[in-house]
């Protein structure tokens, strides 16, 4: 049945074709849309992953959140090295991980930090070495291809997070070490000791004790979670803020966005639907009589529902791989153009369109189910009595 | 009442007091047995009930006990289930509706082919072996050269024997055909005749519907065993 299915279908093929186009477009959108929303949610607990705790000049925590986790905003402002050596000796703290900002090169923030900030990324070292001297720079895969720099070029980083700023001409670096990819945000990033940072901006700060912009803290228990920000928060001058709640309360300020788009997406699963309904109808319009013939020659029921059902089957699983095709050039170009640090896990997406599949016979089934009540209501003495 | 199930050489014995329609009409058919081997031919004017006579035999229509019986080859159609009633086609009912009608993205041979590879569990070995009969039926019937053309690309004649072919071709004990040599020419006409006439010499049974005499005439011609029933306005 499925061979006449076929066959069909080669009869009229703009009609196939047209209803093809209607259901991928409604499949890809779906698809894209829970596909993008959970990797840029993974994505985000990606880059989070490893810090429970931020800590910074007093201000928003979400502005800090996103200056020192993500480093997509700026900072409220600095802390001393001071205070952050006082939170190491925290018992509820395993992990410190002072971090200054304040310079960029090419649009690439620098990053004033401990060697144990590669560890908080599980950053290996691909050229060069890890090992730094103040005025030392070590790049991020995706900074190093951005700023076409290699091993022993030097640069001069420029004030502030945007390119224009003022350079620090006397002050240059040498780059000694280029990472690995991770699919993390240290791709971007360009690496330098504290020292640097310090000795970049000698004369700038009013302050004269060493400052850093974040810590970056590790807590050995949940329990600490639930106490030590409040605690840090109350009691001195300081802003603790946990990634995780900033993030979550920034996706639930844009909540109804996501709603907007999955109802769009719904939307066009309903016409999706709607357009396997008609074509099916149409070809049931269209064959009547053969399939009174069919039933004649003695063609049981399921065997004429198998046809139909066949029918709308080839039209959304074409429609699925097309939807695939078109969702994995959009994530490719995600990937590759529009955000190159984004982290996309395959294993998810084949979830996804293993998912879709499974919906999209569903929806086969159900697109053909009012031509199979027709189809199975046929009155086949009378189809046939007329000439 | 129950139909004589019993007589092997019965093909069919037909018992219909009063056929109710759907649309709550009622019509009376008379009790009609037809032995194997013959030819039964059922004339009447227009609404005298030989499409329904033949609707009920080959299964199409339900017949409910209180209406009547009716027995094919021994199976008793009265009460069973639309899958029981479709179980006896093609094998033991072949049926040739009114309605010229191929498959039109079929060839002739496969459209020919349709009772035996949709309608019944094949293997390759049944499948070669109706091709084989396939052939043989289209060139009895004067269309082996059409074999492979596409039902758009032949004539209603044409059309007409290939029905007629596939009907035959599950080697049905009984022949069900509805005004067969409808819109036909003298040539195509007797061509059916012959192909019908050479089923029944074979150990087929044939009930045909027609008001063509020159039809039956060519049947009379080519069959001694061409028997006649006129149904009576209702």
């Amino acid at each position: 049945m499925l061979g006449l299915a076929r066959k069909y279908i080669a009869e009229s093929p703009w009609q196939f074709f047209l209803a093809v186009a209607l259901c991928s477009l409604g499949l890809a959108s779906v698809v894209s849309v829970i596909w993008l929303q959970e990797t840029l949610e993974a994505h985000a607990a990606r880059q989070a992953s490893g810090i429970d705790l931020v800590i910074g000049a007093k201000g928003s925590g979400l502005q800090n959140t996103l200056a020192a986790v993500y480093h997509a905003d700026v900072p409220n402002g600095n802390i001393p090295l001071a205070a952050v050596e006082v939170l190491e000796k925290n018992p509820q703290i395993s992990k410190v991980n002072p971090i200054s900002l304040g310079d960029s090169v090419g649009g690439a923030r620098i990053v004033g930090a401990r060697p144990t900030f590669f560890a908080l990324y599980d950053a290996k070292i691909a050229r060069g070495t890890i090992e730094m001297q103040p005025m030392d720079a070590v790049l991020g895969a995706t900074a190093a291809r951005r700023l076409k720099l290699s091993l022993g070029d030097r640069f001069v980083g420029n004030h502030g997070m945007a390119e224009g700023g003022e350079a620090h001409d006397s002050h240059p670096y040498s780059v000694v070490g280029i990472l690995a990819p991770t699919g993390r945000v240290i791709d971007e990033l360009v690496v330098t000791p504290l020292e640097s940072v310090w000795i970049a901006h000698e004369g700038h700060s009013a302050s004269t004790e060493p400052e850093v912009t974040f810590a970056l803290i590790a807590l050995r228990s949940p329990v600490a979670m639930a106490t030590l920000p409040r605690q840090i928060n109350s009691q001195t001058n300081l802003q603790a803020s946990a990634p995780a709640i900033e993030s979550a309360r920034l996706l639930a300020n844009f909540g109804w966005v996501a709603l907007i788009v999955k109802a769009f997406a719904a939307a066009l699963i309903v016409s999706a639907m709607l357009a396997t309904f008609a074509a099916i109808s149409q070809a049931l319009e269209r064959r009547e009589t053969d399939l009174a013939v069919l039933r004649a020659m003695g063609v049981s029921r399921r065997r004429v529902a198998q046809l139909l059902v066949g029918e709308a089957l080839y039209i959304v699983l074409a429609a699925l791989v097309v939807a695939c095709v078109m969702v994995s050039a959009g994530a490719l170009w995600l990937k590759t153009a529009a955000l190159p640090g984004l982290y996309v896990d395959g294993s998810f997406g084949v979830i996804v369109i293993a998912a879709c599949a499974i919906a999209a016979c569903g929806l086969a089934l159900v697109a053909s189910l009012p031509a199979l009540w027709r189809a199975y209501r046929i009155d086949v003495a009378a189809q046939l009595s007329r000439s | 009442m129950q139909p004589n199930t019993a007589s092997e050489s019965l093909i069919a014995d037909i018992r219909v007091a009063a056929f109710r329609y759907a649309s709550g009409a009622t019509i009376a058919l008379p009790d009609i047995a037809i032995e194997a081997g013959e030819i039964v031919i059922v004339s009447g004017r227009s609404g005298s009930g030989k499409s329904t006579l033949l609707h009920l035999t080959t299964g199409v229509l339900a017949l409910r006990r209180e209406q009547g019986s009716l027995g094919v080859a021994g199976v008793d159609l009265a009460d069973v289930s639309q899958k029981e009633r479709d179980a006896l086609r093609p094998c033991i009912v072949g049926w040739m509706p009114q309605r010229v009608h191929l498959l039109h993205p079929l060839s002739v041979l496969e459209n020919v082919l349709v009772p035996i590879s949709m309608a019944m569990r094949t293997t390759r070995n049944t499948m070669v072996d109706a091709r084989v009969r396939a052939h043989t039926l289209l060139d009895a019937a004067g269309i082996a050269t059409i074999a492979d053309k596409m039902p758009n690309a032949i004539s209603v004649g044409q059309a007409s024997r290939a029905c007629a072919v596939r009907a035959l071709l599950a080697k049905p004990k009984l022949l069900c055909a509805d005004e067969p040599s409808a819109a036909l020419d003298r040539e195509n006409s007797t061509a059916l005749a012959k192909l019908i006439a050479s089923y029944v010499r074979e150990g087929g049974t044939a009930l045909i519907a027609s008001h063509d005499f020159a039809f039956v005439e060519r049947l009379k011609h080519e069959s001694e065993s061409v028997r006649e029933i006129v149904l009576k306005s209702q």
